[in-house]
């Protein structure tokens, strides 16, 4: 590992002792590790937590610390650990209530700081939100492994071998989840789409009538 | 053209496994070369495939928005500081606080671990000491309950983030750590098995611990 990575250097920093090190480094991680935990719990609130327990864990661990591989790659393994966790003890506390990943990523009504748009245009900051809100519950469908796979090689930006690290599993088996999940997404958005055309087909031909 | 997809179509799934590493720059050279191959097979299919491709990460890193303004990135980092300056006070006060956020829902799971490992090493010489345990009558509270399995965790193969939480422990529990006075780097105990916190169940020991923190409160 290149010493010329800045969350190396901020990471040996803290671990000599450099407080505002970690400052440095949740300035830095904390963004992206949370949109990346909304995804896996589908809840901001809770997701936030988990933001604060990666980063204790990282304060805890600080002595052991040694750079292997990137600093970003272990705080994802110790996040996705952490949401992995959170959602088998979710599951375990309400063995009674299916759960519909799906559903819970329909609610529009949950606040997301992710569906923020910058937008001008009121009537395209619209589509935009519901055209990610499609998306966003079609992505909250697909398995865990899946999702976490497409989420850190395209919006993250991770090559596959370090995906592969985070998720702990080999760089073939990466290939193919991203590859399984893209595909997905495509089908089942085209699908809506089709779907969408038909509608509209339909209300003119109401309208003609 | 997911109409006339069909998704058990090797040759399809092969372009497609291929269309989306290259997608992410993922494909050796003997990988293009057969890419190129199947291309020209399906030139407009796969130009359309990969249209879809690229639209669906488009739609995506859109998704990813504006994650953290400096308002919000500063009441978090905020936060933070507030659990680790809390769990400092908590350790210099050689645990002899009873600070709930020392033990609240994120920082103090090293506590909660510790204090279930005291109380599973209790049970354990407990269940040693007096082997003439009755053994449990299914139906009734003390019969160790199917949830308590969970191959799930197994499958996750977890290294990190483990939280004892999943068990139920009292303030007494918390209480009688606190009274020992260890601290929460003290809190790795390798010797309790998952079989413990079995034995913990069957003898109840967790609900004698609670009721004896309520007659001392009451």
């Amino acid at each position: 590992m290149q010493i010329s990575d800045p969350d190396v250097r901020l990471m040996l920093a803290f671990r000599k002792g450099d407080d505002s090190a970690l400052s440095d480094l949740y300035r830095r991680w904390a963004g992206p590790l949370l949109r990346y935990l909304e995804r896996m719990v589908h809840d901001h609130a809770t997701a936030e937590e988990l933001l604060q327990e990666a980063f204790i864990r990282v304060h805890d661990a600080r002595s052991r610390y040694s750079p292997k591989a990137r600093f970003s790659t272990w705080l994802f393994r110790i996040a996705r650990n952490l949401a992995l966790n959170e959602l088998d003890r979710a599951h375990r506390r309400m063995p009674h209530i299916t759960t519909d990943a799906a559903e819970a990523s329909d609610d529009t009504r949950r606040p997301s700081l992710t569906l923020v748009s910058k937008s001008p245009s009121a009537l395209s900051q619209v589509e935009t939100r519901r055209t990610s809100s499609r998306l966003e519950a079609e992505l909250a469908r697909l398995p865990e492994r899946q999702r976490s796979a497409l989420w850190l090689a395209v919006v993250e930006g991770y090559a596959y071998d370090e995906v592969a690290e985070i998720l702990d599993t080999s760089n073939a088996s990466v290939k193919s989840l991203v590859h399984r999940a893209r595909s997905a997404l495509a089908d089942r958005m085209s699908d809506r789409k089709a779907e969408s055309a038909r509608d509209a087909n339909d209300e003119t031909s109401e309208m003609r009538r | 053209m997911t109409d006339t997809r069909d998704p058990e179509d090797p040759k399809l799934e092969r372009l497609d496994l291929l269309l989306s590493a290259s997608l992410d720059d993922e494909v050796g050279a003997d990988e293009r070369a057969e890419l190129a191959n199947l291309r020209a097979g399906a030139e407009g299919e796969t130009a359309e495939r990969e249209r879809a491709f690229r639209e669906v990460d488009e739609e995506l890193r859109a998704l990813a928005g504006e994650p953290l303004d400096d308002a919000q990135l500063s009441n978090s980092l905020a936060d933070l500081d507030a659990h680790l300056e809390a769990r400092r006070e908590g350790r210099e006060a050689s645990g002899a606080s009873s600070d709930p956020s020392g033990f609240g829902a994120g920082p103090g799971l090293g506590a909660r671990r510790l204090a279930i490992g005291l109380a599973a090493a209790a049970a354990v010489v407990f269940y040693l000491i007096v082997p003439s345990v009755e053994p449990p009558v299914e139906g009734t509270d003390s019969f160790p309950d199917a949830r308590a399995v969970d191959p799930g965790v197994d499958a996750f193969a977890i290294d990190e983030g483990d939280d004892p939480s999943d068990f139920e422990e009292g303030d007494a529990v918390e209480d009688l750590v606190l009274a020992i006075g260890y601290g929460e780097e003290n809190a790795e105990i390798g010797v309790i098995m998952g079989d413990d916190f079995e034995v913990i169940e069957q003898l109840e020991l967790l609900d004698y611990l609670i009721a004896l923190d309520g007659e001392g409160r009451g």
